[in-house]
């Protein structure tokens, strides 16, 4: 049976005021998917994420979730049809951990005790810092942070944004880890990485270059892929 | 905003706080006119504390400075004065209905909301020019009273005012305290923190500014109503007074500490008096001193007063420490 089609962006194209960044980009997430977004520093990855929640203006194409042309959806609408964008700056630094976990789910707090728990139980380090501000955090914690956020908001669509910038392979494995937590809750998820240890979770990769598709196909195919496979698998 | 999910936790927990602002407050209103027999004085303290939460709730939460926040004081003041004067109403709705037409003027700014930093802050201050040249024009005058200004004398009762504006000046530091304990309160907080943020947690911050900014003019509006009852008659210069009634308050609220419960309430407290006690011993060079004084604590305190106090009772408290 084919899978429904959550997110589809068709032939989208962003940038910054009069400056086009994203080029006629076309990708799709299906239901319980994830689609790994390569791509090297400046590659648009950030800015193509950020176009598709709507905090960049469309200058082209349309981007469709769950059938529904939300191109020009205001941001909140977006998230509370079930969207979720997370970046590396998705906290509230002078808010502590709890308010900035009860800000995922502000509309909604049925649950929110078992929800915290649950988060606590994936990252037991946050939950020393419960009723501490997020700014004392170290960047590992902010990610875990992060991703806490996400596993309160219940997303049926996840907008990742480079989780594992500036992190340890440790703490990246922790974060992978993590994602695989939503992955078996069926999330659908949209990931933007230059790390390749994210294809673990990842059934399609797509690369970005300058702006553009350069690649788009299934894990396997980006590793038999010999210019992808250079790029970002290691030479060999 | 969905209000069956508004207290973050069981109302009757705010009680020990609440109790801490009320005690206080009521011991320097009931007290202080017998210890220094100056009514007029407590009764300007009482509108400057409501005022400071009023601004409070816009500044310190969402983080957005209206410079020309003293509009709606002035609107209220005048709005009050007009009915009562005009349409003979009675004190108590004269003051609501002014205070109403504080907030209606607020909705009327609300394209301000979607500016921020220093746009928002000098298009209220134009916004505040422009009302104090409609509130002071000449052709006006049967209405507003013009330049010479507006009396309601017949309705002029001092004690009643001034039990009103204590009980309100301790009600606007209770609504503050809600707020802090909701969840509209913290939305407000993350929209000082990040407006894009927010945007992405399902919170319209437009929407929720906007509650904030009514809240806000509806608080000033009240004060400014009570203002002008006290007085009786008022110029319009007395109201729409750029350095008392904006940036005074401003000042108050940054000494005490923004987007906290006490500290607007403690720094206008302290401020408030010591601007009376140098306008009282050196009046010549009262600004100069004021000014001084709040470089310096600007500069050493930046947070405000109410981290130190707080500090200081947990160490009073808890000398071991928390648990």
């Amino acid at each position: 049976m084919e899978k429904q089609a959550v997110l589809e962006v068709i032939n989208f194209s962003t940038g910054y005021g009069p400056l086009q960044i994203i080029w006629d980009c076309s990708l799709t997430v299906n239901e319980k998917e994830t689609l790994l977004l390569l791509g090297s520093n400046g590659s648009g990855k950030t800015t193509l994420l950020k176009g598709i929640v709507g905090y960049l203006p469309a200058k082209g194409g349309s981007v469709r979730f769950m059938g529904r042309d939300i191109t020009r959806v205001a941001i909140h609408a977006k998230s509370r049809m079930g969207i979720t964008y997370c970046s590396e700056s998705s906290i509230y630094p002078m808010m502590t951990v709890r308010e900035n976990l009860l800000m995922s789910c502000i509309n909604n707090r049925d649950s929110f005790n078992e929800r915290v728990d649950h988060v606590f139980e994936v990252f037991p380090d946050l939950k020393k810092f419960d009723r501490s501000r997020a700014s004392g955090l170290s960047g590992g914690q902010r990610k875990m942070l992060v991703i806490g956020r996400v596993l309160m908001a219940r997303p049926r669509l996840l907008l990742l944004d480079e989780p594992s910038s500036g992190l340890s392979p440790l703490f990246t494995r922790k974060i992978t880890e993590s994602l695989l937590v939503l992955k078996d809750m069926g999330t659908p998820m949209l990931i933007s990485e230059q790390n390749t240890e994210f294809t673990r979770i990842a059934e399609k990769v797509m690369v970005l270059d300058h702006g553009r598709v350069v690649f788009s196909g299934s894990e396997s195919e980006a590793e038999r892929d010999e210019a992808i496979h250079s790029a970002y698998f290691g030479i060999g | 905003m969905n209000f069956r999910h508004f207290f973050l936790k069981d109302p009757k927990r705010m009680w020990p706080e609440a109790s801490m602002l009320v005690a206080p407050l009521a011991v320097i209103f009931i007290l202080g006119p017998d210890i220094y027999p100056n009514q007029s004085i407590f009764m300007e303290l009482a509108v400057f504390i409501m005022l400071a939460d009023a601004l409070n709730i816009v500044y310190g939460y969402t983080g957005y400075l209206p410079f020309g926040f003293g509009v709606f004081f002035a609107v209220g003041a005048y709005g009050t004065a007009i009915l009562i004067s005009h349409a003979s109403w009675q004190v108590a709705p004269a003051i609501i209905a002014g205070a109403c037409l504080a907030a209606l003027l607020s909705l009327l700014f609300t394209p301000l909301l979607r500016l921020s930093g220093a746009y928002f802050a000098i298009s209220s201050l134009a916004a505040f020019e422009a009302f104090y040249l409609i509130f002071s024009n000449t052709q006006l005058t049967s209405l507003t009273g013009g330049p010479y200004g507006i009396s309601f004398t017949q309705v002029y009762n001092a004690n009643l005012d001034y039990t009103a504006a204590v009980v309100l000046a301790i009600a606007s530091a209770i609504v503050v305290l809600v707020i802090s304990k909701s969840t509209f309160g913290i939305a407000l907080q993350a929209i000082r923190e990040d407006r894009f943020a927010v945007e992405l947690a399902g919170v319209s911050s437009l929407r929720y500014r906007t509650y904030a900014w009514l809240i806000s003019s509806f608080i000033s509006g009240i004060a400014g109503g009570l203002f002008g009852w006290y007085q009786g008659f008022f110029y319009p210069e007395a109201v729409f007074n750029l350095t008392e009634f904006s940036v005074l308050v401003i000042v108050f609220v940054l000494f005490g500490g923004k987007g906290t419960v006490f500290g607007p309430v403690v720094g206008t407290v302290i401020l408030f008096l010591v601007y009376e006690i140098l306008s009282l011993t050196f009046s010549n060079s009262l600004l100069i001193i004021f000014g001084l004084l709040l470089v310096v604590l600007v500069l050493f305190i930046p947070n405000g007063i109410e981290p130190l106090l707080r500090k200081a009772a947990d160490l009073l408290l808890y000398p071991d420490g928390r648990d």
